[in-house]
């Protein structure tokens, strides 16, 4: 018997180290944390029942066989307010691409007049009409979102092997993935400034499977795998008319690659009245890299790849303790806290970039979080009432990225209540709600941070000045500065049957 | 702030029973942009303004209708129906009220082209610059011409630059546009004689018809007709030249028949290419152009504007490329004329004379007296009639 749980550590260390790698993501359970069962923001410390799949797998064994459907709602209303721009136009003129710097080489095309994203560009000034990109008028937050909650519990070998599995799957697109760029590049998309970490995050499908086993009465161990994929696509072009895209000749080959990404937990109790936990999530990614192969009619063929990363969860180690402080059998009154320290300064963008490719200072910053919280239960009657405080891993947007996060204080409470139907059958109704606070925060930008995308000395290419290049020009949507603040609400119904 | 409700439907009963349970979530937080302070009146065009500018076209920092402010620098917009600033007349209506919205010289004789003229001619090419899209080019003329009974001929002529706009824009540098100002004459020196053609009554206006003009720029006369009124097809003449190494002219090539017409250091003529992609191009060109109206270019009597088919045929060789990367493909592409897209040519009356007081805006001095005048004069033609970037 000694060897079988040696074997399943050893091999969760290698599965942890070697296999970690682009996952369908979860971000939406590391917001919610566990909606049924008693997890709620601690469940990474207690809270036995399929939620535990994710969050600490080695709960499992503690858990009753069950089979539970639920509803989560997510309200976010996240506000986002762009400081007014005193000056730094992009001149018209730069429309006409016929402009020179000093040196008399054209200036790069990595801007439009500020005036065509205010107003639009009409017909009879530009080609075609552009249509107007007024600044935060496309934002992403404001959604109410629904998910269906399913989760399974099953005692291969009563408390020596269970198996579990937990999902969250928005009632709506499977998952929504949103690459906008996070500096002056995306004033060419919405123009507009996202929540980094919830926005299109929030419509991932988040789902675990996985197992544990006690060790011994004082010991179980877990090991969970959300399920990864990785999207190859390859789209060739034909460029017929450059002027006229409804001519583009188009092929996709689109590769869609599994694997899993693994997470392990551990408990430990030492007395009858106190456990430890201890959880090892791996990173998760929804990773999406595109091969684009363009031919124009002149024979050139030019070709590029992107590389998208949506829904980073970074690696995250977690420790908690639960504490009964008053039991009977009867009643139970439990105490719970739990940290978690996640490695944020690896965090790849939507488009696979570092933050720290803004400069060294702009780098993330790795977090610790916690949470505390209290249990009580009598008879089939269970409660639950969590704090936490989850700092931001985003330093001050002083350059040109636009990071848009918050501290966020979070509140959970709930009850259940378990009634027998025959037998050993019975069924556990739960409500739960959750509130997510996104502090005030406010962020101005250092001019000389910024890129400048129309240089001092452009001029026409018979030599003549321009009105309005001197100084700094860009139409960065979070220049000069920005400020956010919010709040995600959420509630929860579930309904389980225990067998 | 945008709201999506989407996914409440599915679940219906599910979020009726946990409505109490997503409280208070209207009108929370939401986007917005703050105003920046600004000062009308201070000369400034602040974010919030559309322009901050002494000027007619522009009232309390807004635009005034008829008027369009670009970089604080409001111009009347000639076709809106509206009769602001310096117009005289709106919109262009191709006889009393020329393309600039002023009311045109009066052009006493009916279908007489005797006078001063300047001309836009508007030709379509594809794959100019390693697309398929269709370019829209513009060369502009000065002719004095003089009509005997239903002929006329060009007396004086003068050649004043090109502009294409599409995929890219390009435009003939201002040193080979002065290079060329009395190349290709129309008058004296034209092979075969002076350009001559038709303009006499029919029905109720007049019929227009050009003789065919042929051109060459970046190579030597040798390589045109001996005679433009036989009319030869471009493919008949001599080879254009060539280069070995379009990045590296010490290769050389078969170029004896180029020219640095434009004494930059390589043969050809220059043009700047910018937009999508942007360098230089040197090539040579040959083409030829004639003028005819028709059903859809009917000419008005007493017309001291108006608007004719224009045919128009091209060959070009590109004989060197500059960039700012070591290659530029695109660049290497040459082009030739889109026969779906007719062309279409503007004569615009100035007076009888260089000297006229109506011709005076624009003609500096009387042609071929002083480059640089004549230079600035050409300048005043491509700003009369400017550049239509249309592509049809």
């Amino acid at each position: 018997m000694k060897r079988a749980p040696r074997f399943l550590a050893a091999l969760a260390l290698v599965v942890v180290s070697g296999a970690s790698r682009e996952a369908l993501a979860s971000p939406v359970f590391e917001l919610s944390g566990g909606v049924s069962g008693g997890g709620g923001i601690s469940a990474r410390t207690y809270g036995a029942s399929a939620a535990s799949t994710y969050f600490n797998p080695a709960l499992l064994p503690y858990a009753e066989q069950s089979f539970e459907l639920g509803v989560l709602v997510l309200a976010d209303r996240i506000g986002i307010t762009l400081a007014g721009r005193p000056s730094g136009d992009v001149p018209d003129a730069v429309g006409g691409r016929d402009l020179v710097d000093g040196s008399g080489t054209a200036i790069s095309n990595a801007s439009v007049p500020t005036r065509w994203l205010v107003r639009g560009c009409p017909a009879r000034e530009c080609k075609q009409a552009f249509a107007a990109r007024p600044r935060q008028a496309d934002g992403s937050s404001g959604n109410t979102r629904a998910y269906q909650v399913i989760g399974l519990v099953n005692h291969i070998i009563k408390e020596r092997l269970v198996l579990g599995f937990y999902a969250l799957v928005p009632l709506g697109s499977f998952t929504t993935a949103r690459s906008f760029y996070n500096d002056e590049r995306e004033q060419f998309f919405s123009n507009s400034l996202h929540p980094e970490l919830y926005s299109d995050r929030l419509t991932a499908t988040s789902l675990a499977f996985g197992g544990g086993g006690k060790l011994s009465d004082q010991v179980s161990i877990g090991l969970s795998f959300t399920l990864n994929l990785r999207n190859a696509a390859t789209a060739g072009t034909y460029v017929r008319d450059a002027d006229d895209y409804n001519q583009l000749l188009m092929t996709t080959k689109v590769d869609v690659h599994a694997s899993v990404s693994p997470h392990v937990g551990v408990r430990y109790a030492p007395t009858d009245w106190l456990a430890l936990t201890g959880t090892v999530h791996s990173k998760q990614a929804l990773v999406i890299e595109t091969d684009f192969k363009a031919l124009l009619p002149s024979g050139l063929e030019s070709a590029t790849s992107r590389r998208s990363v949506h829904d980073f969860v970074p690696w995250t180690f977690g420790l908690g303790a639960s504490a009964d402080v008053s039991k009977s059998e009867s009643h139970r009154f439990t105490f719970v806290a739990q940290g978690a320290y996640a490695l944020w300064s690896f965090y790849e963008d939507r488009h696979g970039e570092s933050p720290a490719t803004y400069g060294h200072f702009l780098k993330w910053t790795n977090t610790l979080s916690g949470s505390v919280g209290a249990r009580y239960e009598t008879g089939g009657f269970r409660t639950m009432l969590d704090v936490g405080y989850v700092p931001t891993p985003v330093p001050p947007q002083t350059g040109r990225s636009n990071y848009v996060d918050n501290d966020r204080a979070s509140v959970a409470a709930g009850f259940d209540y378990t009634f027998p139907v025959s037998g050993n059958v019975r069924l556990r109704a739960g409500l739960s709600g959750q509130a997510h606070i996104l502090f005030d925060r406010y962020q101005e930008k250092l001019n000389r941070l910024i890129q400048d995308e129309v240089p001092d000395d452009t001029m026409t290419r018979t030599g003549q000045p321009i009105a309005g290049a001197a100084g700094l020009q860009t139409n960065n949507p979070g220049w000069p500065g920005f400020g956010s603040h919010g709040a995600i609400l959420g509630g929860a119904a579930s309904l389980a049957l225990l067998y | 702030m945008r709201r999506n409700w989407n996914g409440i439907s599915a679940i219906g009963l599910s979020a009726l029973v946990l409505a109490p349970l997503a409280p208070p979530v209207g009108g929370c937080a939401t986007d917005t942009v703050e105003l920046a302070g600004s000062k009308c009146g201070n000369g400034i065009r602040e974010p919030e303004e559309e322009c901050d500018v002494a000027s007619p076209g522009c009232k309390k920092c807004k635009e005034v209708s008829g008027w369009a402010c670009r970089d604080n620098v409001c111009t009347e917009v000639c076709g809106d129906g509206k009769v602001v600033g310096s117009e005289t007349c709106d919109p262009p209506d191709k006889a009393k009220c020329d393309t600039s919205c002023h009311l045109a010289a009066f052009k006493p004789e009916a279908c007489d082209m005797s006078g001063v003229w300047i001309v836009r001619q508007t030709d379509f090419s594809e794959a100019n610059v390693g697309t398929k899209g269709i370019q829209t080019s513009s060369n502009w003329y000065y002719l004095e011409i003089v009509q005997t009974g239903e002929s006329w001929t060009v007396q004086k002529s003068l050649f004043c630059g090109i502009v294409v706009t599409g995929s890219v824009s390009v435009r003939l540098q201002d040193a080979a546009t002065r290079a060329l100002m009395y190349r290709n004459p129309q008058a004296d020196g034209r092979p075969g004689g002076a350009r001559t053609g038709v303009m006499k009554a029919q029905g109720d206006g007049c019929y227009f018809k050009a003789a065919r003009q042929y051109f060459i720029r970046g190579g030597k006369d040798s390589l045109l007709p001996s005679n433009f009124d036989a009319e030869p097809a471009l493919e008949t003449l001599p080879t254009l030249p060539k280069s070995n190494d379009l990045y590296d002219a010490s290769k050389g090539g078969d170029l004896s028949q180029a020219e640095d017409t434009d004494a930059d250091g390589f043969v050809g003529v220059a043009y700047d290419v910018s937009g999508l992609i942007a360098g230089t191009r040197n090539v040579v060109q040959r083409d030829w152009c004639a003028y005819e109206s028709d059903d859809a270019h009917k000419v008005p009597k007493n017309a001291s504007e108006f608007i004719a088919r224009s045919d128009f045929r091209n060959q070009e060789q590109i004989l060197h490329v500059k960039c700012s990367a070591a290659k530029c493909p695109l660049l290497e592409a040459g082009s030739s004329p889109s026969l779906d897209h007719p062309g279409r040519v503007v004569f615009r009356y100035l007076g009888k004379t260089a000297t006229d007081e109506t011709a005076k805006a624009i003609v500096v001095a009387p042609p071929g007296a002083d480059p640089d005048k004549d230079f600035q004069t050409c300048m005043n033609i491509q700003a009369a009639i400017p550049h239509d970037k249309a592509s049809q």
